[in-house]
């Protein structure tokens, strides 16, 4: 029974704005939770909060049934992950896991087993009397993994964990966590600034942006159905393309396309369309009343089964992602065509999705 | 290219030097009469003007004064004169003319080369003083004995009895207020000589044998223990700066203190001088010892004519009246008392008046010894911590025995000794030791000099600075320790000096660990043993204490309290006070009479502590004041040790729920390690040879039992002359803190491995 509630949480230094302004989100019973956001968005002392390493200044934070706003960290029953690992350097392997056991005057035997148990998931076994600085980054933060473990806490706490990895490792732990998390089902929370850690390992994800929650929702809630322009550009690799249009009242109009649309009546005469780049078709193989757009190629990056072609004219700039069949060179001129269906738009000013009443429909149905 | 014109260019700059050096060493051009003094001030003004007087009206002798900082003059005499160099004159005090004689080669004697109309112009005494076993070795100067100054105010006419001046000074005396009928520096000898030579005894007898305990000695000793202990018209603990702080204060009715005493006395004090009262219980009047400062002749002087046309100029009556007048002195030749102007100094004639009764200084060899052991004598006795009788008698065998020490070293220099086959056998070694790993790597120690020419001739100098005043003296302290040098017998030719292990046998084998028998049995502070212990216990105490002080400290300011810099600041500021200066300030404040410490005793209702006349609470001085000196140090370098332990860690226990103190002992303990052990490595080595807290504060009272090792050794090295035994002394405490050293590299060794 461990969920966690923010009710209007706010957390301000003296003498600066506040950090996080009033924050509403709930954690569910055994839920992977991630917030994720640039940095400076406020997550980290979101999860700090949560830890009791920062006091809450005001609203209300309840873990489980508690509210724990004036508990101390270590009576929380929450285990947290560091960055650095924060591993006590002077200590070896198996000290660093039991400190917390310890600590609460857990039976020798009885740490013992936890431990050992803990190590054996987390294949540490053979580092048990080593110290931090004789292990590589890896296995540092597979110990930091541990020590969060042997304790058994109501909530594990993650701040950016795998920064400090390389990418072959952070694919391995991040496979790793989602293993442990899928056999424990503690409640968890996990700070990252990288959208695929988000996405591969959340259930839910909460994004932040200037101590506010842009939106929360299971990662393909968040790829899907954006609810402003910052998560539909942060979620998505390469972004969503955001371009700017006219609404002509029927259709909507830049340098480089055209898009008639029912229902834009009403609409601000400024508008933001949203084209995610693998939504991108060669005009040649689409259906031929999708809207079609010709820009010159700035740029192409190759990736093998597929390239990027980076797309620009005018102040427009776009990222299509093609299939890597044909050679395509800076210079040359490229139509390409999209369904409209899969167009997003927003507003220019308030950066909020419009959702049309009617779903968009083309002129033909789609195949 | 650059390199060589680099090294180049330092080989010329470094000749360059050396040249310039040569230059101010052997510049000085024969036909010049040098003259070493001491003086300061104005009697340094007048003797120069006297100089330039003689220059202008004899041109065919230039003399050149040269002014030598008092503390070294003896040393730097004692060093250069017995090698043909340093000055053809000098002016010093006649108390080591014995010394000197013995030692050969320091001092001419003068009585052939001196006519007695000369010698007519001193009176005898000045001139007896100036003689040593019937050789006249001087002429006297200007001379300085102590005599009674009052206060107008409070006396009116100066007393002719002691029980006159006893009656006096009860009456203003007034403890409460800090008020005291007399003051003088009576724990030291020079002063104590006013009462000493009353009883007509002296330390020596008719035939210059030491008698230390003879009956009226005693006596004196007797009649300050009752002025100090029963009268209670003396401060405690005095020394110079007090009594003239009491006297410009107006707080002491009498002084007993020197001519040089008047140039300190406040403008709105009306002060007299008079000649020392009558002793009223030996009836004959306190005779205050007399030091004449004379001039003395090199024998190695290649200008003895000229040289002695100076010292006839200097002792005549032109100069004399001059350095009367212009510098306040008072001079031997007494042709200038009978000068109107000098008449009418109503305090230079009473100093003169007090001359008829002084008695010099002895200047036998043996009297060097007798000043610190004395004075220890003197501290007991006024404290009541030992009879005078017993201690004199006590006293009276030790010095004898050193006396005994140190002729028989001297007695032996005049047999030259081959050096011992095993010395000879040792040094080859010792120097094959030292050749053979150089030779084994000549390839490589060459192959480094070409590849690394320019840091070599960088550290040259460095290397040159530390092998001459590190190495050298260290060599020659370790040489020295298996000799028999002295005071008497330092100039004689090294091997014969040479006596093997005894110092260190008599160093280690000291087993004397109690004086006296029975009821009478005390510590005798003078074993090494005890020094030794004291000396842990002091290390020790102090570095646990300062440690932990300024552990305390660096936790409370590592937080973010408000004013965190001003405290950081305040509690840096005695590390930026020269520690002599604290030590004295502390010793001040210790003072049981004015000291700070016991005013604020007494205002919080405790009684005052005597903090010099215990062990126990004489060791709490020194303790506190090195704490006080140490904490600045200890805090910074702890305080860097915390900054650079990671702030996570200590997140990381809190949220596994430790608390402060654990979080103390899990984490910022062992973590400081790496800066705590070698402070406290370097902490242990400097109080282990804390020289100046000791010295200064406590000075190792009661009666040496609070010396550490390194001061027990300067006070046999510059109290009692044995010169050998002090450089054994040093080489063991070397030896101790070298096997501290290696142990403590051992341990930290071990525990770097463990990391």
């Amino acid at each position: 029974m461990a969920r966690i509630e923010f009710r209007r949480v706010v957390k301000q230094y003296p003498d600066s704005p506040p950090t996080v302004p009033g924050l509403d989100l709930s954690v569910r019973d055994g839920e992977f939770m991630v917030l994720v956001g640039p940095s400076g968005c406020g997550k980290s002392t979101t999860l700090r909060m949560i830890a009791g390493l920062e006091s809450v200044t005001a609203g209300e934070l309840w873990i489980g049934d508690r509210l724990v706003n004036r508990v101390p960290p270590g009576e929380r029953d929450v285990a947290m992950v560091f960055q650095n690992y924060a591993l006590y350097p002077h200590m070896t392997v198996f000290e660093n896991m039991a400190f917390g056991l310890r600590v609460r005057r857990e039976p020798q035997a009885q740490i013992r087993t936890k431990v050992e148990r803990a190590a054996e998931t987390l294949g540490l076994t053979g580092l048990l009397g080593r110290r931090p600085g004789q292990l590589s980054g890896g296995q540092c933060q597979r110990v930091a993994l541990g020590r969060a473990m042997v304790r058994d806490p109501q909530v594990f706490l993650f701040d950016e964990p795998l920064s400090n990895l390389d990418a072959e490792l952070r694919v391995q732990m991040r496979g790793n966590i989602g293993r442990l998390h899928r056999e424990f089902a503690t409640t968890s929370v996990y700070v990252t600034h990288d959208q695929v850690e988000a996405m591969t390992l959340g259930q839910r994800i909460a994004i932040l942006n200037g101590g506010e929650l842009m939106q929360v929702g299971t990662p393909m809630e968040l790829y899907g159905d954006p609810d402003n322009v910052f998560v539909a550009g942060f979620m998505g690799s390469p972004p969503m393309n955001i371009v700017a249009v006219q609404n002509l009242g029927r259709a909507l109009r830049n340098a480089v396309l055209e898009v008639p649309l029912a229902g834009l009546e009403g609409l601000p005469g400024e508008l933001l369309l949203g084209l995610r780049p693998e939504k991108l078709e060669y005009a040649a193989a689409a259906p031929a009343h999708w809207p079609r757009l010709r820009a010159a190629i700035e740029m192409v990056e190759t990736l093998g089964a597929e390239m990027l072609v980076h797309l620009g004219e005018g102040d427009t700039r776009m990222v299509a992602r093609l299939p890597g069949l044909r050679p395509l060179a800076a210079g040359e001129t490229i139509e390409l065509a999209f369904d409209p269906r899969a167009a997003y738009l927003f507003d220019a000013d308030s950066q909020r999705r419009i959702r049309l009443s009617q779903p968009v429909e083309s002129a033909e149905p789609a195949l | 290219m650059i390199e060589t014109s680099a090294t180049r260019l330092l080989g010329q700059v470094f000749l360059l030097l050396l040249a310039l050096v040569a230059q101010l060493v052997y510049a000085q051009p024969r036909e010049e009469l040098l003259l070493w003094h001491g003086y300061r001030g104005e009697e340094r003004r007048a003797l120069e003007q006297l100089l330039e007087d003689y220059n202008r009206n004899q041109p065919d002798a230039r003399v050149k004064a040269l002014a030598v900082p008092f503390g070294s003059f003896a040393d730097k005499l004692s060093a250069a004169l017995p090698r043909g160099q340093g000055p053809d004159l000098f002016i010093f005090g006649h108390d080591r003319i014995g010394g000197w004689a013995r030692a050969g080669n320091t001092v001419a004697p003068v009585d052939d080369l001196v006519p007695a109309r000369v010698l007519a112009r001193f009176p005898p005494s000045l001139v007896e003083a100036m003689r040593f076993e019937g050789r006249l070795y001087g002429l006297p100067f200007n001379f300085k004995s102590t005599a009674l100054i009052y206060n107008r105010a409070l006396v009116r006419h100066a007393p002719e009895t002691t029980d006159e001046l006893l009656a006096l000074a009860r009456a203003r005396t007034d403890r409460r207020r800090g008020r005291f009928g007399l003051a003088y520096s009576y724990t030291e000898p020079f002063f104590h000589g006013a009462l000493l030579n009353s009883f007509g005894s002296g330390p020596f007898d008719a035939d210059g044998r030491l008698a230390l305990d003879s009956p009226g000695n005693v006596r004196s000793l007797e009649q300050l223990a009752r002025w100090v202990r029963e009268e209670g018209i003396l401060p405690e603990e005095p020394n110079s700066t007090l009594v003239t702080n009491l006297f410009n204060q107006g707080r002491a009715a009498m002084v007993i203190s020197g001519p040089w005493l008047l140039g300190e006395i406040s403008e709105g004090i009306d002060y007299a001088v008079a000649p020392l009262p009558q002793n009223s219980e030996s009836g004959r009047p306190l005779a205050p010892w007399v030091a004449v400062e004379g001039l003395f002749l090199s024998p190695w002087s290649g200008r003895q004519q000229a040289a002695l046309g100076l010292m006839n100029y200097l002792t005549g009556e032109r100069a004399a009246l001059h350095m009367a007048m212009a510098g306040g002195q008072l001079p031997a030749n007494l042709n200038a008392y009978t000068h109107p102007e000098v008449a009418r100094d109503a305090n230079t004639m009473a100093f003169r008046r007090q001359l008829e009764t002084a008695v010099p200084i002895p200047n036998l060899p043996q009297m060097t010894l007798l000043w610190k052991p004395l004075e220890k004598a003197l501290n007991k006795v006024v404290k009541g911590s030992a009879s005078p009788a017993g201690e004199l008698q006590r006293l009276q065998r030790e010095i004898r025995r050193d006396v005994a020490n140190l002729q028989a070293a001297g007695d032996r220099a005049g047999r030259p000794r081959s050096i011992p086959a095993w010395a000879w056998l040792g040094l080859a070694l010792l120097a094959l030791a030292a050749l053979s790993p150089a030779l084994r790597r000549r390839r490589r120690i060459a192959a480094a000099w070409r590849e690394h020419r320019t840091a070599y001739v960088y550290i040259l100098p460095a290397m040159l600075g530390m092998l001459l005043l590190v190495f050298f003296p260290l060599l020659y302290g370790f040489l020295l320790s298996f000799t028999d040098t002295t005071l008497l017998n330092e100039n004689t030719p090294f091997l014969s000096r040479w006596q093997g292990l005894g110092n260190y046998a008599s160093i280690l084998g000291d087993w004397n660990f109690w004086y006296g028998e029975g009821a009478g049995r005390s510590i005798n502070y003078d074993n090494f043993y005890w020094t030794l212990l004291v000396t842990i216990c002091w290390t020790a105490g102090n570095v646990v204490l300062s440690v932990g002080l300024a552990l305390v400290l660096a936790l409370a300011l590592d937080k973010p309290i408000l004013g965190r810099t001003w405290f950081r600041l305040l509690l840096i500021l005695p590390w930026a006070i020269p520690n002599y200066i604290t030590a004295l300030v502390w010793k001040g404040m210790f003072h049981p009479q004015f000291g700070v410490v016991n005013q604020a005793l007494q205002v919080v209702g405790l009684a005052p502590v005597a903090w010099f006349d215990s062990v126990g609470a004489s060791f709490m001085t020194g303790l506190v004041t090195n704490v006080w000196l140490s904490i600045p140090f200890m805090m910074v370098v702890i305080l860097g040790g915390l900054q650079s332990i990671p702030r996570d860690l200590y997140e990381a226990a809190r949220v596994e729920g430790a608390g402060r103190w654990c979080q103390f002992r899990a984490i910022t303990l062992p973590l400081l390690k790496p800066v705590l052990v070698p402070a406290i490595i370097l902490s242990v080595v400097w109080t282990f040879n804390m020289f100046n807290v000791i010295y200064l504060v406590s000075d190792g009272a009661p009666a040496g039992a609070n010396d550490i090792l390194i001061t027990k050794a300067f006070r046999i090295g510059f109290e009692k002359y044995q010169y050998a035994y002090a450089a054994a002394y040093s080489m063991v405490i070397l030896a101790l803190l070298f096997a501290y050293a290696m142990w403590q590299m051992r341990v930290s060794r071990t525990l770097e491995a463990a990391r």
